[in-house]
C-alpha cells in the first residue's frame, strides 16, 4: 500500500508516466516518448536496459515504500506495468524459492 | 608439528576414489554423450587462464570476489620458513580458471560461424569461497560445458530441448529439481542493473534440486544465454559480419554426483 497511488490502476498509470516522460530524462538511451501503455512489454523487446531498468524498480520501491529482493524481480511480475502494478501495489513481500547462486 | 603436517587432509575438493570416481565418471559419460549427438566438438583446455583473456571476457569487474590467481615466489632462496609467507608470492599474469567457457571463446577468437557450432569442455574450475561445503560449495570443482555458437535462431533451436532433457537425466539418476530464474553473483553493487536485467530477460536459469529443508536448494545445471556479448569481445562473427550469439549449458558434476549418491546410493544408470 502507499500514500501516492489509491489504485493499483493508478499506480500503473504512474508507471507508464514515469516511462515516458521522466525516463528519458534520466537515461539518454531510452528513446523519448516511448508512448508505454499498461500492456507494453517493458523488457522483452529491448525497450529498457541494465540502466533503465534500475530506474524503473527505483520507481516500484519508492512508491511501494521497500526495497525489492533480487528473487521478487522476474519477468512474470515485470512483463508490464499493469502486472508491476497488480503484484506490487498492495502485496507483501514476495520471495521466491530462495537458492543458492549458481555457476 | 611441521607445517606440512599440520595442513595435511586439507583439500579444495574432496578427493575421489573407487565408487565416488566411479559415479562422477558415469554422469560426466552421460553429459558427454549428449554433447556427442550436438557434434560437438571436445577440447581440453588448461586449468590456468591468462589474466587477459578473464579481461576480455569482463569476469574480473563482475567477479572480483571469486578470482584466485597462481603466484611465484619472489624469492626462491628464502629460508622455509619464509618461502611462502604473503611477502614472497607475488602473482603472475595466470589465473585459475572460474568456469570453462572462456577458454572457448578465446580459443575461437577471430573465426566465423558459417553454421552453428557446438563445442564441449570439461574444466577444472576454482572460485574463492568464504566457506567450504563437499558437493555444494568448493574452492574447486568440475564443470562440463556444452557451448554453443552461432545465430540467434540457430542457438534457441537447440536450447529449447535443454530443460527436459537436464530432467530427464536428473530423474534418471534419482533427483527431483525445477527450472528457477538466475543471476550471476555479481559483486558491485553497481551490477545491480545487470543481475535484474539478467533475470528479467530470463537469460540464466538453474536447475534446482530440493532437500528436506529450504536451506538446501542447490543449482546443479544452468543454461546461460549471453547474446552477442562474447561474440562482440572475442570477434566471434556470422558471415554477415554481425556478432556471433553464445550459450552455455553448464553441469557441476561434484554437485550432480554427490546429489546423486544421496538419491541413490551405489547406483547410476
Amino acid at each position: 500500500m502507499n500514500a501516492r497511488y489509491a489504485s493499483a490502476e493508478e499506480f500503473a498509470e504512474g508507471l507508464c508516466m514515469f516511462v515516458n516522460v521522466e525516463l528519458p530524462q534520466l537515461h539518454a538511451k531510452v528513446q523519448r516518448s516511448p508512448g508505454v501503455d499498461v500492456d507494453t512489454p517493458l523488457f522483452a523487446t529491448g525497450l529498457l536496459d541494465s540502466l533503465a531498468v534500475l530506474h524503473v524498480v527505483g520507481f516500484v520501491e519508492d512508491a511501494i515504500g521497500r526495497r525489492l529482493s533480487i528473487e521478487e524481480v522476474v519477468m512474470s511480475r515485470f512483463r508490464d506495468a499493469r502486472t508491476i502494478a497488480a503484484t506490487f501495489w498492495s502485496a507483501p513481500v514476495l520471495k521466491e524459492v530462495s537458492h543458492v547462486p549458481g555457476r | 608439528m611441521s607445517p606440512a603436517a599440520e595442513t595435511a587432509g586439507t583439500f579444495a575438493a574432496p578427493p575421489r576414489a573407487g565408487a565416488t570416481l566411479a559415479r562422477f565418471e558415469a554422469i560426466d559419460a552421460s553429459f558427454l554423450a549428449w554433447a556427442r549427438e550436438w557434434a560437438a566438438e571436445e577440447i581440453q583446455f588448461p586449468s590456468l587462464i591468462d589474466a587477459g583473456t578473464l579481461r576480455q571476457a569482463g569476469y574480473p569487474e563482475a567477479f572480483p570476489h571469486l578470482l584466485l590467481s597462481a603466484c611465484r615466489c619472489a624469492d626462491p632462496a628464502r629460508p622455509l620458513a619464509g618461502l611462502l609467507a604473503d611477502e614472497n608470492l607475488v602473482g603472475t599474469n595466470w589465473l585459475l580458471s572460474p568456469a570453462v567457457c572462456y577458454h572457448a571463446y578465446a580459443h575461437l577468437a577471430g573465426r566465423t560461424f558459417a553454421a552453428p557450432a557446438a563445442f564441449t569442455a570439461r574444466g577444472r574450475c576454482f572460485r574463492h569461497e568464504e566457506e567450504f561445503i563437499p558437493g555444494r560449495r568448493q574452492l574447486e570443482f568440475e564443470m562440463r560445458e556444452i557451448i554453443l555458437i552461432g545465430a540467434p535462431e540457430e542457438l534457441e533451436a537447440r536450447l529449447t530441448r535443454v530443460p527436459t532433457r537436464v530432467e530427464a537425466l536428473a530423474t534418471a539418476a534419482g533427483l527431483s529439481g525445477r527450472w528457477e530464474t538466475a543471476h550471476d553473483p555479481f559483486f558491485l553493487p553497481t551490477s545491480r542493473g545487470r543481475q535484474l536485467m539478467q533475470r528479467l530477460q530470463e537469460t540464466k536459469k538453474e536447475f534446482v534440486i530440493h532437500g528436506a529443508n529450504a536451506d538446501s536448494a542447490l543449482a546443479i545445471a544452468s543454461i546461460n544465454r549471453h547474446g552477442a556479448f562474447f561474440g562482440e569481445r572475442f570477434a566471434l562473427t556470422l558471415p554477415d559480419g554481425q556478432p556471433a550469439h553464445t550459450a552455455c549449458i553448464a553441469f557441476g558434476l561434484d554437485r550432480w554426483a554427490a546429489a546423486a549418491a544421496t538419491a541413490m546410493p551405489g547406483t547410476f544408470p
